[in-house]
């Protein structure tokens, strides 16, 4: 077969006699001559098809070294941060709250919660969970509200992530407990409200986000950074569903935050009054790129 | 930078590796051609290009060699950017003249013009189809065994694999014959 024969040759399988009679054939037919350079030709363009790989593939790992020198690890490229928790507010769902990384932990450290709420609570903006109009049935309302729930994750560079409970008010207690006594409800509330959790815990979380991640290859090359936060629910089940982007940056980034969401494994659901609830999440990724 | 290492890698098949050491001068390339009215993708495009430049050149000197690479591959960044800025019409008064004195000028300008000229193939070998490609690929360029290869791509004997790649290559060369037609028409009608 011609294209073995030529194969060997060009591979250098042939002996020495065996060449030398092939490249006398050769000089004599001017096809055959022809079908050598083509498939050399074929074989060099192979190589070039090759190689570019390589460089693709080369260029994305000195991305990564340079992005683990830059911090020390991939996770200094975007980190998922500091704070998560959430908070209840059913008419003004922009409304958020920033509780610094120390308040928090006091908060999460704190054996009884209560007393340490308004340290947090002072940098909130409590209206509009107080003005919610919630209570209009009661046992339907429960889940209802549940789902109202945010949970806010703040990512921010080198700070631990925090998961915690944002106080709840009154209002928000009662209709959970179902209309008992106020009173009451400020501890009953307290310790039954569970948020949804990524399996193995926030830590487990951002390592999950941060060994899946990539930054976009053109908002990298074009320096775009921000935070996208997505939304989603969590089930009774701990499905996550409901997908939605909440803050956007860019198409890519978005697309990005989103593909990593979508990677996530069941989370294990978020209970109130002890019953496994369907709750709504946002979650913000923060995408920065640090100079060496 | 350890430079012999780097050749070692380039020779012997760690090549991933190598390049991704070799894009540690990227940023500066980046900056010459965003100086000189280019974009950051066409750096990325021109620094691949010199890369495969480089390859060609490291195969040919031994592992103790004395060429400098860094500067081999810079210089092959500007010349390639030049022709680049030629083609786009876009006529640069300073540095031009001086890019003929480079080191290795001639000797890069050539293997340029082959790479060049063997975009052609590559566009063959794109319109394939891809178990095509990844065969040939696979023999040609990682040099794998075609017993690796048969059990790769799911053939149940070696030699239905051979006549496979066989038929890809003589598809390949067809397709090369045309392609390298149409571009001499091309050429002569201009």
């Amino acid at each position: 077969m011609e294209i073995e024969k030529i194969e060997q040759y060009l591979l250098g399988k042939m002996n020495g006699e065996e060449a030398k009679a092939f490249e006398q054939v050769m000089a004599s037919d001017h096809n055959l001559a022809e079908s050598v350079a083509v498939q050399k030709e074929m074989m060099e363009g192979l190589e070039r098809v090759g190689l570019k790989t390589d460089a693709q593939t080369g260029y994305r790992r000195y991305k990564l070294k340079m992005w683990a020198s830059q911090i020390g690890i991939a996770l200094g490229v975007l980190i998922i941060g500091a704070g998560i928790w959430y908070f209840v507010s059913l008419e003004d769902k922009k409304a958020y709250c920033i509780c610094s990384e120390k308040e928090m932990a006091t908060i999460e450290h704190s054996e009884d919660a209560m007393p340490n709420q308004p340290e947090c609570i002072d940098t909130c903006p409590p209206a509009p969970m107080i003005e919610t109009p919630i209570i209009e049935s009661e046992i339907e309302e429960v889940t209802e509200t549940a789902e109202d729930l945010k949970i806010i994750t703040d990512t921010i560079l080198e700070i631990d992530t925090i998961i915690n409970i944002e106080v709840l008010d009154d209002e928000h207690y009662s209709v959970t407990g179902g209309g008992s006594d106020n009173s009451n409800m400020h501890q009953t509330g307290n310790d039954n409200a569970i948020q949804p959790e990524f399996p193995g815990g926030r830590s487990a979380m951002r390592q999950f986000i941060a060994t899946n991640i990539r930054y976009p290859q053109n908002a990298f090359n074009q320096g775009i950074t921000g935070t996208v936060e997505v939304s989603f629910s969590i089930s009774e089940t701990g499905q996550l569903g409901n997908y939605k982007i909440h803050k956007s940056v860019n198409n890519e980034l978005d697309a990005e935050a989103m593909r990593i969401i979508k990677k996530m494994p069941k989370w294990s659901p978020g209970k109130v009054a002890g019953e496994p609830t369907s709750m709504n999440f946002i979650l913000p990724i923060v995408f920065e790129i640090r100079e060496e | 930078m350890n430079q012999a290492k780097i050749i070692a890698q380039l020779k012997g098949g760690d090549r991933e590796k190598a390049f991704a050491r070799l894009y540690r001068y990227f940023p500066k390339i980046e900056r010459y051609i965003k100086m000189n009215s280019g974009s950051t993708e066409e750096a990325l495009d021109i620094f691949q290009e010199a890369l495969i430049v480089l390859y060609k050149k490291v195969q040919t000197i031994s592992t103790h060699s004395e060429v400098n690479m860094d500067g081999f591959l810079v210089n092959t960044c500007k010349l390639l950017w030049s022709n680049e800025l030629r083609k786009k019409k876009v006529r640069k008064n300073s540095g031009e003249d001086g890019l003929q004195q480079l080191a290795y000028a001639d000797e890069i300008a050539e293997q340029v013009e082959k790479e060049r000229k063997l975009s052609v193939i590559e566009e063959v070998l794109n319109d394939l189809g891809k178990t095509c490609k990844d065969m040939l690929n696979a023999f040609y360029y990682k040099r794998l065994s075609m017993d690796s290869i048969a059990k790769k791509f799911g053939y149940k004997t070696v030699q239905s694999a051979k006549t496979k790649k066989y038929k890809c290559m003589e598809h390949a060369r067809k397709l090369a014959i045309a392609a390298n037609e149409e571009s001499n028409l091309k050429t002569s009608a201009l």
